[in-house]
């Protein structure tokens, strides 16, 4: 919060004039402090018309970093508030039933999400059946774990970015400790099979020893009833 | 207990215990950066802060000296406004300026208690007004050209008027 240059070495005067903007007293940095104590709806509504300087001050994307939203946010504010919002760490949408739209969203507008925000995400939203992240770093292992749960299984997901090994495993191991799933059920499950092949067929971002090593891990789990996983794989 | 000499910009020193001192990290720091030991009562210059404001932040502090350190945020709700004590309440209440100076003061001394207290205490004071009615309570003109502020408010009349 500290600004040095804005503490001059000459003293301030106690007393000022009655009629005094002591906001202008105050680097942006203070600004953003107090602000961060205001529902964002407040922020949106009734800050950003102030002034010239409060305007810029509340796209701050540090304001930005943790967003709520209940039933009474509409869907078309929510949508901008993650738009602008790159430094976008968490979320909390608590009784919406437009989370396709604002997960699809959350997806394309935050390249590094981090795996507390999207366990939460789609843990908390239990109406949301179909999530599509394009565009978008997933670093977390722990989120194809659970999106190869059984919990999940009725839900569609969609990922394409850059995924490691261990992601990998962490899918496909979730996935095959879940009992209703077999070889076939894989194939044909919405789930399993969107994740997996759309994993798994984009060569720009998967070597080919990588994806030998992941044929190589389903081969080891006693999957090999079925010739091919489909035309996603290609060794 | 050991002592410390803080000396205000407007010249004034200030005689106060070690502990309360190191409520502010600027101080503990400085302290400790350049090994001031208490038995020698140097005297640390506070070219930011007027004895006015001085003192206000040290009677705040040393009702605060054995304060547990403040419970973490819970992520999933918004930051809290309406947690200040009734102390902090009625040690709060004086003029704008003097208001504003105090968080001046906290920044610079980095005191996150008071800090916090003074930064929601301004917060309250936005809090459920009108875009006017915040201007009008803190004289900010309104800076926006006519076209300009048109168009914030068109913004705002498409996105709010679901609400």
């Amino acid at each position: 919060l500290r600004n040095e240059e804005t503490y001059r070495a000459d003293p301030v005067p106690t007393k000022r004039l009655r009629y005094t903007n002591h906001f202008s007293f105050l680097p942006d940095e203070i600004l953003v402090y107090i602000f961060s104590f205001l529902p964002h709806e407040q922020l949106y509504k009734n800050v950003k018309p102030v002034c010239k300087r409060w305007n810029s001050i509340v796209s701050t994307p540090t304001l930005w970093k943790k967003i709520l939203a209940d039933k009474n946010i509409p869907t078309n504010i929510l949508c901008r508030w993650l738009e602008h919002s790159p430094l976008l760490e968490h979320v909390c949408f608590v009784d919406r039933d437009d989370m396709n739209l604002i997960a699809d969203k959350v997806g394309k507008c935050n390249p590094n999400l981090k795996r507390k925000v999207l366990c939460s995400l789609i843990k908390r939203c239990k109406k949301l059946n179909q999530f599509i992240f394009s565009q978008t770093t997933i670093r977390s292992s722990k989120f194809f774990k659970m999106i190869g749960s059984k919990e999940e299984a009725q839900r569609k997901c969609s990922y394409s970015g850059p995924i490691s090994l261990k992601q990998i495993h962490a899918l496909v191991e979730s996935a095959i400790q879940n009992e209703s799933y077999s070889l076939s059920t894989l194939r044909s499950g919405t789930m399993f099979r969107n994740s997996l092949t759309n994993l798994l067929a984009q060569p720009q971002v998967i070597s080919n020893a990588l994806m030998r090593e992941i044929w190589d891990e389903i081969l080891n789990m006693h999957l090999r009833e079925e010739p091919a996983l489909g035309g996603g794989i290609i060794v | 207990m050991p002592k410390i000499k803080l000396q205000s910009s407007d010249g004034e020193i200030f005689d106060v215990d070690v502990e309360i001192a190191k409520c502010s990290v600027t101080i503990k720091t400085m302290l400790e950066d350049l090994g001031m030991d208490d038995e020698e009562e140097e005297i640390v210059p506070l070219p930011n802060v007027n004895s006015a404001i001085l003192r206000k932040v040290l009677q705040w502090a040393t009702f605060h000296k054995d304060d547990p350190p403040p419970p973490e945020d819970d992520e999933n709700k918004e930051k809290r406004t309406d947690d200040i004590s009734s102390w902090d309440a009625d040690f709060l209440k004086v003029d704008q300026g003097t208001l504003f100076e105090l968080i001046l003061a906290a920044n610079y001394l980095d005191i996150k208690g008071l800090l916090d207290v003074t930064c929601k205490t301004v917060a309250n004071m936005i809090k459920g007004k009108a875009p006017e009615e915040i201007r009008k309570t803190f004289n900010i003109k309104n800076d926006f050209t006519a076209s300009e502020e048109d168009q914030v408010r068109k913004e705002n009349e498409c996105l709010f008027d679901i609400f």
